[in-house]
């Protein structure tokens, strides 16, 4: 794909991968609009102050997307939340913190999806990428709310993709590996930055797979080095 | 001899969402066929192209104090607003009441500033776009009607393919095309392209106002779009807001664009782009069915649609369709 000219949303680009994806895809030629929670962190691309975890945000980001940069061609859902640090054992996590965690995680990423999808499809393709995480596949204690809810945008992301199969709009569940990012100290504050890798070198992994899409719609970012 | 007086009555309206394809009823000039929402794969060969309109719904409604606004029309910087007095959407618009009337100068929404007010409507220039955006998303409503039933949200009120936030009133024709049904086209070899149309109110106050409607509404085609239509075999709208933008441009050429379009159609029109229509069941009377009048003569309109009411076919946003092929 030539990102030239391409409308991209990003969620979750205020820090870490989305900030840095979000300025790549920018050096690329692409329309970025970023998504943050708060607007004063946002410093690149098209600022949308949103939460995505909120309905009615969710229909207003795509309202902002659409009215100042025009359909959908690039979708990142990269917003996440652990909602609480240190991370608790399932037996002591509170059912309200997990319906946040599904909200952020699982249904406002749907939601985008869904209407990027939708729009996609019309005008014979786009690219929906969902980030995932190893706590996807294994089962990490304390990780397990967040743990469960990429394996649940991992299978969304897998059912689209077969559903949608050979209409161009294409899904992507990314697996960015361990990042050296604001979210990987409040989950794991005595982690060695050297054995983390940079947000700038998995954006720039990412985007060597958007402009040439390849492999199934699971990828990890050691599979694309 | 007026359309409507030919009625005995009209269609019951569809009250709210509801799930499945709903039906069509298909007409053209040797007559016509009632089936669902899955027949049209069957009634579409490959080579028709449908145009669809991807503007996605506002929530054009919002509540000022005593007065409920509603947005007729937006472009860049100015915003116009209908104002509904007394009541709310559960009451018929002529019955509500005469709203307060706005001056220029006055701050509206902590946002808007007037700066032309008649008795029932404003126009205003937008202070702060992001800030507008916020009060509509956040406490905004779709337009609804009295007809409805139920409280449906602005979710319900959006075609699967909705992108561009330009429509006042769901462009509804496009509401009973699901993904699946648009795959499935498409795996047929029907083509699909967009155009984004301005989608305006339907009513303002059930009275002299209404009878100015529709106003003109801006429309933007692709040069893609463009493109498709002149290698197609067939161009179908999908709805009549995609009729008056194709129509409307077309008058002249059909460049692609920014454009307004006032053009409204009736039987004398003489079509220069679509080949067909598949729009939602209104009753007849109205300018609606006017359009419809420029694809077939009312003599091949009239029956069709009088056997769609009598086989239980209801009307309006969510309701039942017409595939109205030339």
């Amino acid at each position: 794909m030539d990102l030239r000219g391409k409308t991209a949303l990003v969620t979750g680009g205020s820090r870490g991968l989305g900030r840095a994806l979000a300025r790549r895809l920018i050096g690329e030629g692409a329309n970025v609009a970023v998504v943050s929670r708060n607007r004063a962190e946002l410093d690149v691309g098209h600022a949308i102050e949103a939460d995505v975890g909120d309905p009615r945000d969710c229909l207003r980001i795509l309202a902002e997307v659409g009215d100042r940069l025009g359909p959908i061609d690039i979708l990142v859902n990269n917003a996440s939340t652990l909602v609480e640090t240190p991370l608790p054992l399932l037996a002591d996590l509170q059912p309200d913190v997990l319906e946040r965690i599904w909200a952020v995680n699982v249904q406002g990423p749907f939601r985008l999806m869904k209407a990027a999808a939708g729009s996609m499809l019309v005008r014979g393709g786009g690219v929906v990428v969902n980030v995932s995480s190893d706590a996807a596949v294994n089962h990490y204690s304390g990780w397990g709310g967040y743990a469960a809810s990429k394996a649940a945008l991992d299978h969304l992301t897998g059912t689209f993709a077969a559903e949608m199969a050979g209409t161009g709009v294409r899904f992507l569940a990314f697996d960015p590996g361990e990042m050296d990012t604001r979210m990987h100290a409040e989950a794991i504050p005595d982690a060695d930055p050297a054995t983390l890798l940079s947000p700038d070198f998995v954006a720039d992994k990412l985007v060597s797979w958007l402009r040439e899409p390849r492999g199934g719609w699971r990828v990890t970012v050691g599979e694309l080095s | 001899m007026n359309a409507a007086a030919e009625w005995i009555s009209g269609f019951e309206p569809a009250r709210g969402p509801c799930p499945g394809p709903g039906r069509i009823v298909r007409i053209g000039p040797e007559g016509w066929e009632i089936g669902d929402g899955r027949d049209l794969s069957r009634w579409l060969a490959p080579g028709d192209l449908l145009v669809l309109n991807d503007a996605a719904t506002l929530p054009a409604s919002i509540r000022d104090g005593d007065v409920e606004l509603r947005i007729a029309a937006w472009d860049g910087d100015f915003v116009c607003m209908a104002v509904l007095g007394a009541g709310d959407w559960r009451t018929p618009t002529e019955h509500r009441g005469v709203p307060r009337r706005f001056s220029p100068g006055d701050v509206v929404l902590g946002c808007l500033r007037v700066e032309e007010a008649r008795e029932r409507w404003f126009s205003a220039r937008i202070l702060d776009a992001g800030a507008f955006r916020r009060v509509l998303y956040g406490r905004g409503e779709p337009i609804r009607y009295s007809y409805l039933r139920s409280e449906a949200d602005l979710q319900a009120f959006q075609t699967g393919y909705a992108a561009v936030p330009w429509g006042s009133e769901m462009p509804s024709a496009g509401r009973r095309l699901t993904a699946a049904i648009l795959m499935d086209l498409r795996r047929r070899g029907v083509r699909l392209a967009t155009l984004t149309h301005a989608a305006g109110l339907s009513s303002i106050d059930g009275g002299d106002l209404d009878g100015t409607l529709p106003w003109p509404e801006k429309c933007r085609i692709p040069a893609a779009t463009i493109d498709a239509i002149a290698s197609a075999d067939r161009v179908i709208a999908v709805g009549t807001t995609v009729v008056r933008a194709l129509e409307g441009v077309g008058r002249t050429e059909l460049r692609p664009g920014d454009h307004t379009v006032d053009l409204v159609l009736g039987p004398d029109t003489e079509l220069r782009v679509c080949d067909g229509l598949l729009t939602n069941l209104h009753a007849p009377g109205e300018s609606h069915f006017e359009l419809l009048s420029a694809f077939l003569p009312r003599e091949s309109l009239l029956p069709a649609l009088a056997a769609a009411r009598d086989a239980g076919m209801v009307d309006h946003e969510f309701g039942d369709g017409a595939l109205i092929l030339r």
